[in-house]
C-alpha cells in the first residue's frame, strides 16, 4: 500500500514538474555584464573628472566668444545682419526697476553681444507660446547655479514661455546622461530625478556614468532594477534620446548652460555677463518680435 | 582573499546559478518582475561587500532569499493569497497543464509556507534537499520532511478537488 502510495506521489511530481514556469525577462542576465563593465573600467579619479568637466565648459565657452567676436566683426562689415531691438524700452524698463542690477540700465541687448543668432532658426511647434530651450549638464558646475534660477524665472513666466530643458550633448558621457534624463522622464519621475540628478554630481562627488550607478541612483528613487533596466532600454528613451541630439545639432550647442528663445536666438553666460543677465537677455527677446 | 577575486567568483556564481537563483526567488514572491529584482538586489550587495564570505554560493542564495522576503514585504504586488498561475506560463501549457495549474494556483497558497517554497524550488529548478537546506538555514531532514508533507496534502487537495 505504501509502495503504491509512493509511485503516486512521484507520477504526481512528475506531472507539477512538467509545469513550465515563466522564465526570466531579458534584463536578468544584464546584471552580470553591467557588473562586470562597472568594475574592470579604468575609472579617472573623481578630481580628474571634475577637472575636466569644467575645463570642457571653459574651452567650450572660450571657442562660442571667439565665435561670437569674430562673427560680430562680420556683421558689422556687412552691416545686414545684426538685429536691433524691436522694442528697446522694455529692457530698459525692466533694467531700470530690477534691484542689484550689474548691467548698465540705458544699455540695449545687442545680437553679437549679449545675445546670438542661429543662421537657420529651428521651428517653433507651438507658435501661440514663445518656446525657450535650455541646455544643460549634470555634471557642469555653471549649470548647477543656473538651475534654480531657471525654475523661479519658469514659474514666473509660465504663462507665457514654454521652457524645455535639453541635455547637451557633444561626448559619449554626455549622451549617458541624457539618457539618464529620459530613463528618468520615462519613468516619469523627472521632476525628483532632476534635483538629485544634480546633488549626486556636483555635492555627493558621483559621477553615474555607468549603469550599475545608476541601478544604485535610481533604487534610492524607488525604482528597481528592473524597472530602470526596462526604462533605460526603452525605444520610447531611445526615441527622446534621439530628438535630443538632433535638437543639439540643430541649435549647435557648444557650451553649457545655453538658452534659445524662440528657436533663433541663443544666450550664454558669457555673452550675457552672468546666470540672472542670461534670464534678462531672455526676457527682452521673448517681446522681440 | 581580493575582492576583485570575490567578484568574479560572483559573476561566475551568477552565471552557473542565475536560473536557479530566479527561481529561489519566485518561490517567494512568486511573481517574475519581483523575483528578478531581488536577484539583481542581492548580486550588487554582494558586489559591495569588501570581505570575502566564507561560503559565497550559499550567502548568494540566502541573500537572494532574504532580498525575496523582503520584497514581498514591501511591494504592494504580493498578496498572501498569490496565485501560483502568475509564475506558471500557461502560454506554453497544454490544456491538461493548464487545469493542473489552475488546481496549483488554488491549492499551493494553502500549504505552510515552508512547504510552498520546497515544493517550488525542488520541482521547478531542480534543487536538492541539501542545497534547499543551506538557503533556508534548516537541516536537509526537515526540508525533505517540508516537501513530502507539502506534495502529499496538495495532491490530496487537487484529488478531491477532481473528485
Amino acid at each position: 500500500m505504501n509502495t503504491k502510495t509512493e509511485e503516486n506521489l512521484d507520477e504526481f511530481e512528475k506531472q507539477l514538474a512538467s509545469l513550465p514556469i515563466l522564465e526570466p525577462s531579458e534584463n536578468y542576465g544584464k546584471i552580470s555584464a553591467i557588473i562586470t563593465e562597472h568594475k574592470t573600467k579604468p575609472w579617472l579619479p573623481q578630481w580628474k573628472l571634475v577637472t575636466a568637466g569644467t575645463l570642457t565648459c571653459l574651452v567650450a565657452a572660450f571657442v562660442i566668444v571667439n565665435l561670437i567676436t569674430s562673427f560680430s566683426s562680420r556683421s558689422s562689415t556687412a552691416g545686414s545682419e545684426e538685429i536691433q531691438p524691436a522694442n528697446p524700452s522694455r529692457g530698459v524698463a525692466e533694467v531700470a526697476n530690477a534691484p542689484n542690477l550689474d548691467v548698465q540700465p540705458t544699455a540695449p541687448y545687442v545680437l553679437g553681444t549679449h545675445y546670438m543668432q542661429l543662421s537657420t532658426p529651428v521651428p517653433a511647434e507651438n507658435p501661440d507660446i514663445v518656446e525657450v530651450v535650455a541646455f544643460f549638464w549634470y555634471p557642469c558646475n555653471p549649470c548647477y547655479q543656473f538651475d534654480g534660477l531657471l525654475a523661479n524665472w519658469e514659474t514666473e513666466n509660465l504663462a507665457t514661455v514654454e521652457l524645455t530643458q535639453i541635455p547637451a550633448i557633444w561626448s559619449g558621457r554626455m549622451r549617458f546622461h541624457a539618457r539618464a534624463y529620459y530613463t528618468a522622464e520615462t519613468l516619469g519621475i523627472l521632476n525628483r530625478a532632476h534635483d538629485r540628478f544634480y546633488q549626486a554630481m556636483q555635492e555627493q562627488g558621483q559621477t553615474l556614468e555607468d549603469e550599475l550607478s545608476l541601478i544604485r541612483f535610481f533604487s534610492e528613487l524607488g525604482i528597481s532594477a528592473s524597472e530602470f533596466l526596462a526604462a533605460f532600454n526603452s525605444d520610447v528613451t531611445l526615441d527622446k534620446l534621439q530628438l535630443a541630439e538632433q535638437a543639439n545639432q540643430d541649435y549647435q550647442i557648444q557650451a553649457t548652460p545655453t538658452l534659445y528663445v524662440a528657436g533663433r536666438f541663443g544666450i550664454t553666460a558669457t555673452t550675457a555677463g552672468g546666470f540672472q543677465e542670461m534670464l534678462k537677455v531672455a526676457d527682452y527677446l521673448i517681446d522681440t518680435p | 582573499m581580493s575582492s576583485q577575486s570575490l567578484f568574479e567568483q560572483l559573476v561566475c556564481l551568477f552565471e552557473t546559478h542565475k536560473r536557479q537563483l530566479y527561481v529561489a526567488a519566485l518561490a517567494i514572491t512568486r511573481e517574475r518582475s519581483s523575483a528578478e529584482d531581488a536577484v539583481q538586489d542581492a548580486v550588487l550587495a554582494i558586489s559591495e561587500l569588501k570581505t570575502n564570505p566564507l561560503d559565497l554560493k550559499a550567502y548568494l542564495f540566502r541573500t537572494v532569499r532574504n532580498k525575496a522576503l523582503h520584497c514581498i514585504k514591501q511591494s504592494q504586488r504580493f498578496k498572501a493569497d498569490t496565485d501560483a498561475s502568475s509564475f506558471i506560463d500557461t502560454n506554453n501549457c497544454s490544456a491538461e497543464q493548464i487545469v493542473l495549474a489552475s488546481q496549483l494556483t488554488e491549492h499551493l497558497s494553502t500549504l505552510d509556507s515552508n512547504q510552498q517554497q520546497v515544493i517550488i524550488m525542488k520541482l521547478f529548478a531542480g534543487f536538492t534537499f541539501q542545497q534547499i537546506a543551506t538557503i533556508t538555514e534548516s537541516s536537509p531532514n526537515t526540508v525533505a520532511s517540508w516537501y513530502r508533507r507539502g506534495l502529499k496534502q496538495l495532491k490530496e487537495k487537487i484529488h478531491e478537488y477532481q473528485d
